[in-house]
């Protein structure tokens, strides 16, 4: 007979008797071992995932058939607002700059929709976790997935409108991929990370909220990385902080270079900076797990 | 069902909680905090716990408020980890902890169903076996597609009950939740209990009502302050307990002991 319980750190499934344990003198270095065993748990684990991500969009389309669409319309009406805003009032020189907003947007929204989601995952899933002794890994997991769904769907219904735009279909597309992929390196980071510092700290949400939204302004989104570039009142020591120092930086400039102008980055040293994203993803990564793994098993006590 | 000579082994179960007297947390605290380290009780809600349940066994678990019943049950479901000691379960887990838990009230009772399976570990396949199953216990195949904000509590317990008896578990463990469902479906809840305990299952329930327990259960388990005060057959340890509920004043609450 197969059996399944819950080690200290993983539930798995096995064929012997399962034992759940905590020996203090053991403890120390079990707790931080990344293992390539805990993938193949997700796997084993699918189902599981599937159906939080499956309830996650369920829940934020609201049940209705349309919901996605009518989820689309907040960036939508965001990239009105803001050419309106930006381009007409304020006569910022920005070629396509509907286009070009809205190629930023969405990853955008991904990232600051996720890690707000993230800040209280865990807290609504408590009920969960005080009921089933699963991977808690997959709670952050499934925030991620169920984002990115939603990010793709855009991305669909972006390249749609395209296609109905004077706006050329390009190979370069395809370095979405390297981006996205570091996009949700930091993510994941991020998310364990504010998950477990909601448990100690319930202010946390409003601090990220008002955080992703200056960090909103110091990427460049409603604006191009050129006009910084070219700025004369930033030092170059403030311009590269500035490139370096905001691992979504490159990410965002990234997206929109491949998407609208054929992959020529506006940029010099443009994969250097990438390079330094990536690495500070890795790092915010490393540090997301290591807590998330000090305090996975503490989470539904911590409410 | 399993050929061991138990289901459940606890060999000296240590559960610390940390206690914060203060009220929601906040960053403003947390900077105090950082200043003064703030003292957070710490309260032993288990303190040296010895446990073994065999196959074939109804155990109930009784003790007053606070003394580490439901803290016990999640240790046990895996969901709480020992501070120190050691748990083991020999199968698949059937719980049934508070009674609204684990529902998500705006998806419907079929959703609810098949994220419960998943999260319990079991396939596709095995949940979709699983899920007339479910129907037929819980006796709410005319209100699956209802959401479960809709349901009544006593209907989120046939939900909650079906769900935990569908997939047949060697090992089920049931906090206080029965008072919720009518006679009739009390009465069946039962049968099906005795009927898992006649296959060799081990059943432990947490039950206020000393009837119940009686007429149910082949062994009970008395928990005071987070430790086994007694343990034996049902008779013996119920005269002991209400024998001791006479003689004590009441109050709620394990011991805390000192401060971090
Ligand atoms: N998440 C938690 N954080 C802090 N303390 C907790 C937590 N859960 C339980 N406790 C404490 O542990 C002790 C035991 O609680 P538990 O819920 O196990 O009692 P119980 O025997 O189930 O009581 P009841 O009969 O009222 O259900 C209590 O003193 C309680 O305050
Ligand atoms: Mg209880």
């Amino acid at each position: 007979m197969r059996y399944t319980g819950a080690c200290r750190n993983w539930s798995f499934w096995c064929d012997e008797r399962l034992r759940l344990w905590v020996d203090p003198a053991r403890q120390a270095d079990e707790e931080y071992v990344l293992t390539v065993t805990e993938l193949g748990n997700i796997w084993r684990w699918r189902e599981a995932v599937y159906r939080l991500v499956a309830r996650n969009l369920k829940v934020r389309y609201k049940n209705s058939a349309l919901g996605f669409f009518w989820s689309f319309l907040n960036p939508l009406m965001q990239v009105v607002v803001m050419t309106i805003a930006f381009r007409y009032i304020m006569g910022l020189q920005i070629e396509n700059y509907s286009a070009q907003l809205f190629t930023v947007l969405l990853p955008w929204q991904f990232f600051s929709q996720a890690v707000s989601d993230g800040s209280v995952a865990v807290a609504e899933n408590n009920p969960l976790l005080r009921k089933f002794p699963f991977p808690r890994i997959i709670l952050p997991l499934c925030t991620l997935f169920s984002n990115l769904i939603h990010l793709l769907l855009g991305m669909t219904v972006l390249v749609v409108i395209f296609l109905a735009l004077p706006v050329a279909i390009l190979p370069s597309f395809a370095w979405v991929i390297v981006f996205m992929a570091i996009q949700m390196m930091f993510m994941m980071g991020l998310l364990m990370l504010v998950a477990v510092l909601r448990m100690y700290y319930d202010d946390i949400r409003f601090i990220l909220e008002a955080l992703l939204r200056l960090w909103f302004y110091l990427t460049p989104l409603a604006y191009n990385i050129q006009m910084v570039m070219d700025s004369e009142r930033l030092t170059a020591l403030q311009k590269q902080l500035y490139l370096l120092g905001n691992p979504m930086t490159p990410v965002m400039i990234g997206y929109r270079s491949a998407l609208l102008e054929g992959g020529v980055w506006p940029i010099e040293n443009f994969w250097f900076y990438v390079g330094v994203s990536a690495a500070v993803s890795a790092v915010v990564l490393l540090a997301g797990a290591i807590v998330w793994r000090r305090y996975e098993w503490q989470l539904p006590e911590l409410l | 069902m399993t050929d061991t000579d138990w289901l459940i082994r606890v060999e000296d179960l240590h559960k610390r909680f940390h206690v914060r007297r203060e009220k929601a947390p906040s960053i403003k605290r947390m900077i105090v905090r950082l200043l003064r380290p703030y003292p957070h009780e710490i309260l032993w809600a288990l303190r040296g716990v010895n446990l073994t349940i065999s196959p074939g066994h109804i155990v109930g678990l009784i003790g007053s408020n606070g003394s580490g019943k439901s803290t016990l049950l999640r240790v046990i479901g895996g969901v709480y980890v020992p501070t120190t000691g050691r748990v083991s379960v020999a199968g698949h887990v059937g719980v049934l902890f508070e009674l609204e838990s684990g529902f998500h009230g705006e998806l419907s009772g079929m959703d609810n169903i098949l994220l419960s399976g998943a999260l319990m570990g079991y396939g596709r396949k095995a949940i979709q076996e699983a899920l007339p199953r479910v129907l037929e216990i819980s006796g709410l195949a005319d209100f699956v597609n209802v959401p479960v904000k809709a349901y009544s509590s006593g209907m989120k317990f046939r939900l909650g009950f079906g769900i935990a008896m569908a997939f047949d578990p060697p090992i089920v463990l049931v906090d206080e939740v029965l008072a919720a469902a009518d006679e009739g479906f009390q009465r069946s809840a039962y049968r099906r209990l005795e009927q898992c305990r006649d296959n060799g299952a081990a059943v432990v329930i947490v039950s206020h009502e000393m009837e119940a327990v009686r007429k149910h259960c082949d062994r009970v388990v008395w928990l005071a302050d987070g430790q086994i005060r007694s343990e034996g057959p049902t008779e013996q340890v119920l005269d002991e307990y209400l024998r001791w509920v006479n003689h004590s004043p009441q109050k709620p609450g394990a011991r805390s002991s000192g401060h971090s």
